[in-house]
């Protein structure tokens, strides 16, 4: 019988035996399932700022955590190697939730990041291991894409803590080019996010020529002020040759600073500059006074000048979750 | 009606037709049976058998290249 699967906009048509798009989602036994359940390919332990998440607990570690597959195909991936491959090409680790959970508490890890790849396609593995971390007092953080249908979305909210989600133009026609996919489902899904009380923070990887002109970032910027807020970190990320898209240059610094300058003249309060190590790109300052609140140099943390979440100078508090 | 009671230009028609599916027949009697099953995703998730790894001791903290 035929299976349609209902957890990314894709909505793929399966036959019995057959994958959908993300190349993990199978039709078997008549149950779409995940080839990936609790094989994950990638495992690490990774500063919180690597994620990036600036504002959830900063200077500490976070297991890390991806399978294989994707529901996206950007020609710029750059963890191509493993979002593009198949399930049974992979060499993977077998580690059931519980196991991972029992890792991370082992490593004194706070947090588990499903990230990498895409979580989305590996959504039961997600699930599953974000209500056991739950259970043991563990945060759960996803690192996405976000391309996902809103029911499978509101699910997995309730377990989740935080969430970086790359958001990567405000273009439709640039989701169709580059990621083979739409800007609609991601734009609702950033809504829910922060509507469910997740911390969220957002990722915007700038192209040289694809989506790094002062109109494609203001739009960026100005949608990000009216739907999640000016208090939404925005990281603005270097592009490097990757994969398909080899043909333009890395992503200059002046372009960067430009889009700082942009978002912030937008009212966003907290941009970071990422993929480039620049001087003072990666301090946290506070909104009101602009007090040096925390001092970074690339993932590491030089000073922490909050005192309980709050400006030390003018006792604003800094959105966030510090400890 | 037998044959010989049609216009021998009819006939030659009709006989010509018959033939068309007798070849059609004898090609598909002489290919040869397929050995190998055409490569389809049924038959790759059919076929997995996921290559697991040991997790060693130190895997978590070794430094790698991904992204996020």
């Amino acid at each position: 019988m035929n299976l349609q699967c209902t957890l990314c906009p894709r909505l793929c048509l399966l036959a019995p035996g057959q994958c959908g798009y993300c190349r993990v989602r199978i039709n078997l036994d008549a149950k779409v399932r995940a080839l990936t359940f609790a094989r994950p390919v990638a495992l690490h332990l990774d500063p919180m700022e690597k994620k990036p998440l600036y504002h959830f607990l900063p200077a500490t570690t976070i297991l890390s955590l991806a399978t294989v597959g994707c529901n996206l195909h950007c020609i710029n991936c750059q963890n191509w190697q493993i979002s593009q491959a198949n399930p049974w090409d992979s060499e993977a680790y077998h580690l059931e939730p519980e196991a991972l959970v029992a890792l991370t508490i082992e490593r004194q890890a706070p947090s588990i990041a499903y990230t990498y790849t895409e979580p989305l396609v590996f959504y039961e593995y997600t699930l599953a291991c974000a209500r056991a971390a739950r259970a043991q007092g563990i945060y759960n953080v996803l690192v996405s894409a976000a391309y996902i249908n809103p029911e499978p979305l509101a699910q997995l909210l309730p377990w989740i803590d935080a969430a970086n989600i790359d958001l990567k133009a405000m273009d439709d026609t640039f989701y169709q080019r580059i990621c083979d996919a739409t800007l609609w489902p991601v734009l609702d899904a950033l809504i829910a996010i922060k509507a469910a009380g997740v911390w969220l923070e957002v990722t915007n990887l700038l192209i040289p020529t694809l989506n790094d002109s002062n109109p494609a970032i203001a739009e960026l910027c100005r949608w990000v002020v009216t739907n999640l807020g000016p208090d939404t970190p925005i990281h603005f990320s270097a592009f490097t040759p990757r994969y398909k898209l080899q043909n333009l240059p890395r992503t200059p610094a002046a372009t960067l600073l430009r889009a700082r300058d942009i978002a912030r003249d937008a009212g966003i309060h907290h941009v970071y500059l990422g993929n480039l190590l620049l001087e003072e790109a990666n301090h946290t300052y506070c909104p009101h006074d602009n007090t040096l609140l925390i001092q970074r140099r690339g993932f590491q943390i030089l000073a922490n000048h909050l005192d309980q979440g709050r400006c030390p100078t003018c006792l604003t508090p800094c959105p966030g979750k510090w400890s | 009606m037998v044959m010989n009671d049609i216009d021998p230009k009819r006939r030659l028609l009709l006989s010509a037709l018959t033939a068309i599916p007798l070849a059609g027949a004898a090609i598909l009697t002489l290919r040869p049976p397929r050995t190998t099953p055409k490569p389809t995703h049924t038959t790759a998730a059919a076929t997995l058998a996921p290559s697991l790894r040991p997790l060693h001791p130190n895997a978590l903290e070794q430094p790698h290249d991904w992204a996020g």
